[in-house]
């Protein structure tokens, strides 16, 4: 009887404990118009949402499937992926929300508390987004960050915030992939990879041969791809990124690869992009754009044969002479100038068969030294002074683009990333 | 009964009101203000027409012994020579049906500069004038027109005189400065009244009708230290034009030339300010002395396209004008080719630079 009091007494201390652990962990709940709590103790709590639609901006059919594979990545790989939406951001800097979000709630995986969070604001007029990192993500995505964001505009601007958030989970999926991935070399894979089939068997021998010149003459890696992102799922670049790194493409101990992706599901500017990766010419990273304008116009006539055509015609023009050939609009300014000057230049001939002319002064026929200047008044006839205010000095324009540095939340901790708007 | 002077603004154009609290003249539609005297002196000159009055005309009409008349049938123009040099072709028109004439009252001229550029070094005159033309059209220049080439005395008045000019100019000065929030800029206006004087020698206006004056000013100059009293043997082996404009004909245009020198003078001599324009000037002329001369001119004529081509060469000093024909296939293939080129340039810079 004693014995049953007692041990009585301690399951009811027990459940106590546990109710007020609780209780202490449910007041913790934070939401994005809440203060910043004080003497907060970081903890973790693994049975919170990690998919958090306050702005309704996914299905309930996305919000599961991204709660499971949030849940499948942080079993695999170590990492809390979570993804808040939200219509209203109580007047706080979204970098902030996205960090305290993380800090307040008990995201993250162990001591360092390593994940990301995502934060999709759709404010009336202002709709932005951040990715906050912490822990050992901070360092992982340090100079993944830009690339990431490219990433999910493409989908945010559409409205696709259920893609972006997809796509927000497969590129850190295939970030700790490829850092867990044993790299090789294989020379003999085909470098025209037509998933779309839109090639004929011709046309890709062709190609295979250009880009095997390439990669002899110029030790330089190039991979074709055609997808149809419809099908495929998820975004062609970072689908073509992931297929040249886990198959072998790439010259050299860098990797040296330069990618050509055609979306065959997708027109105008969305249709095609080239992207380079490796370690032997980094410079290369970001002439991207060069490739992509010049490609421009072929891509709006459609042929997929002309823009990889015309795509191998730049990398060899990049890598004989380090330049790229100027764009049709470009040689149009060049011409247009040229016109112009050559125009000016037979005007000059021209009129240089003219030697005739009526001569309205006697300047050959005045006695030298007669001219003189006998008399001179200067009077002053009134004076006016005009002002006009100075322009302002011109505040720097806010980009699209946030920040990716190192900063330290409310609550104390170091966040990394980087946001903007859509 | 008392007479009202009143002034305009020489800023809008608005009528001046004087402001007995300033001392000054002041515009009411643009607020600017001027000082009486200035604006006084600058409304009281005004532009004046050429004022030669009884100019010394050292002309005298005396039919010269000698001398043989045509007149050409085609364009009517009257030429002299001396009686062994006959006159096979009218050097205006090219025309060769010119007829012997019973002209009376050849004026004598005063001066002559005889012909020094004979007409084999015409070739090389020409040649000199075409070099370094590239859309020139071929042979434009043949050599039989050259053999039909004949010089000529073409008759000049020689106008002397002393000018004496005052002008008034309206000048600014401007300053510049700034502080945190505003620009400024000081405009100071003013008057300035200047006088001088010039003295011109000989100035020549040719006095035919069918001769060209922008032809015949662009030959000069001439070199006086040359000009010899007129002798009837000048005139051997050359045709000579009796004038068909006589001197009031001619005077405006000397009148514009000593004018505007005189004026460019005085306007260079107006140094300091930002911008100077003149708002009056008189000038007034004296001293004034005319002259008649005989100088030494080669004309040629070509054709192309239709279209017929004069050149003048001066026979003293061997100075050939005339404006030479363009060939508009040499002028695409230049402007083509020039594009070409300057393109193929721009588009290296832009691709290596």
């Amino acid at each position: 009887m004693r014995y049953g009091k007692r041990i009585g007494l301690i399951l009811l201390a027990v459940l106590m404990l546990a109710g007020c652990l609780s209780a202490a962990a449910d007041g913790f709940r934070w939401s994005i118009g809440d203060p910043i709590p004080s003497g907060f103790t970081f903890f973790h709590n693994d049975g919170y949402a990690r998919i958090i639609d306050e702005g309704d901006l996914l299905t309930e059919a996305e919000e599961k499937e991204l709660e499971a594979r949030s849940s499948a990545i942080r079993s695999e790989h170590g990492t809390d992926l979570v993804v808040l939406t939200t219509n209203d951001l109580h007047g706080k800097n979204i970098m902030d929300v996205a960090d305290d979000y993380y800090d307040y709630n008990g995201y993250g995986v162990g001591s360092d508390r390593t994940g990301i969070l995502l934060v999709i604001s759709v404010e009336p007029g202002d709709r932005q987004y951040w990715l906050s990192t912490c822990g050992s993500d901070i360092r992982r995505f340090k100079d993944e960050i830009e690339d990431m964001k490219s990433v999910l505009v493409s989908y945010l601007k559409n409205g696709r915030y259920g893609d972006a958030a997809k796509a927000f989970m497969d590129y850190v999926e295939s970030v700790y992939t490829r850092e867990e991935f044993d790299r090789f070399h294989d020379k003999d894979a085909p470098r025209v990879v037509d998933l779309s089939g839109v090639f004929t068997d011709q046309q890709k021998e062709k190609l295979e041969k250009k880009i095997s010149e390439i990669w002899d003459k110029y030790e330089m890696d190039v991979l074709i791809m055609t997808v149809d992102s419809l099908r495929i799922g998820s975004d062609p670049s970072q689908y073509a990124f992931n297929y040249g790194y886990f198959n072998g493409y790439g010259y050299g101990s860098g990797y040296d690869l330069l990618t050509l992706v055609i979306d065959t599901a997708a027109s105008g500017s969305d249709r095609c992009n080239v992207f380079y990766s490796g370690g032997g010419m980094t410079a290369l990273a970001y002439e991207s754009y060069e490739f992509v304008d010049r490609l421009g116009l072929p891509s709006l006539i459609g042929s997929n044969t002309g823009i990889a055509n015309k795509f191998l015609r730049l990398v060899r023009c990049r890598m004989i002479f380090g330049q790229y050939p100027l764009t049709f609009m470009q040689f149009l300014i060049a011409a247009g100038i040229a016109f112009a000057i050559a125009w000016i230049i037979v005007r000059m001939m021209v009129s240089a068969h003219n030697s005739v002319a009526k001569s309205d002064t006697a300047a050959a026929y005045v006695v030298p030294g007669s001219f003189a200047v006998t008399d001179r008044h200067d009077y002053f006839v009134n004076s006016h002074v005009t002002k006009t205010l100075r322009p302002e000095p011109t505040s720097r324009s806010s980009g699209s683009g946030g920040g990716g540095g190192f900063h330290v939340s409310s609550s104390g901790s170091f966040h990394g990333g980087g946001g903007g708007h859509f | 009964m008392s007479e009202t002077i009143s002034y305009k603004c020489p800023g809008c154009g608005a009528p001046l009101v004087y402001d007995t609290d300033i001392s000054l003249l002041r515009c009411h539609y643009c607020g600017n203000t001027y000082d009486l005297e200035a604006i006084a002196k600058a409304e009281s000159n005004e532009t004046e027409g050429y004022d030669w009055g009884e100019y010394n005309e050292n002309v005298a009409e005396e039919t010269l012994e000698g001398t043989v008349s045509y007149v050409c049938r085609s364009c009517g123009a009257e030429i002299v020579t001396d009686a062994v040099t006959a006159a096979t072709h009218c050097p205006y028109c090219d025309n060769v049906v010119v007829v012997e004439s019973n002209l009376t009252g050849f004026i004598k001229p005063n001066c002559i500069i005889p012909f020094k550029i004979k007409p084999d070094q015409l070739k090389a005159r020409i040649d000199e004038h075409c070099k370094n033309k590239p859309l020139l059209p071929k042979d434009f220049f043949s050599e039989h027109k050259l053999e039909s080439v004949q010089g000529m005395y073409v008759p000049f008045w020689l106008f002397d005189c002393h000018s004496l000019g005052r002008m008034v100019f309206r000048a600014t000065t401007v300053r510049s400065w700034s502080d945190s929030k505003y620009d400024y800029t000081e405009t100071k206006i003013y008057n300035v009244d200047t006088s001088g004087k010039m003295d011109f020698n000989k100035i020549p206006v040719d006095g035919s009708i069918r001769m060209d004056n922008a032809l015949m000013d662009s030959i000069e100059p001439f070199d006086y230290s040359e000009l010899m009293e007129f002798q009837p043997g000048y005139l051997s082996g050359y045709l000579a034009h009796r004038f068909d404009e006589n001197t009031d004909v001619c005077l405006p245009r000397a009148d514009l030339r000593v004018r505007t020198s005189l004026a460019n003078s005085l306007r260079d001599s107006v140094s300091g300010y930002s911008t100077v324009s003149p708002i009056s000037s008189t000038i007034r002329l004296d001293d004034t002395a005319v002259h008649y001369a005989l100088l030494p001119v080669y004309l040629i004529k070509s054709k192309y396209g239709g279209k017929e081509y004069t050149f003048a060469v001066n026979g003293q000093t061997g100075k050939l004008v005339g404006d030479l024909p363009v060939s508009k296939g040499r002028r695409l293939a230049w402007l083509g080719g020039l594009t070409a080129a300057i393109g193929l340039g721009i588009s290296l810079l832009m691709f290596f630079l």
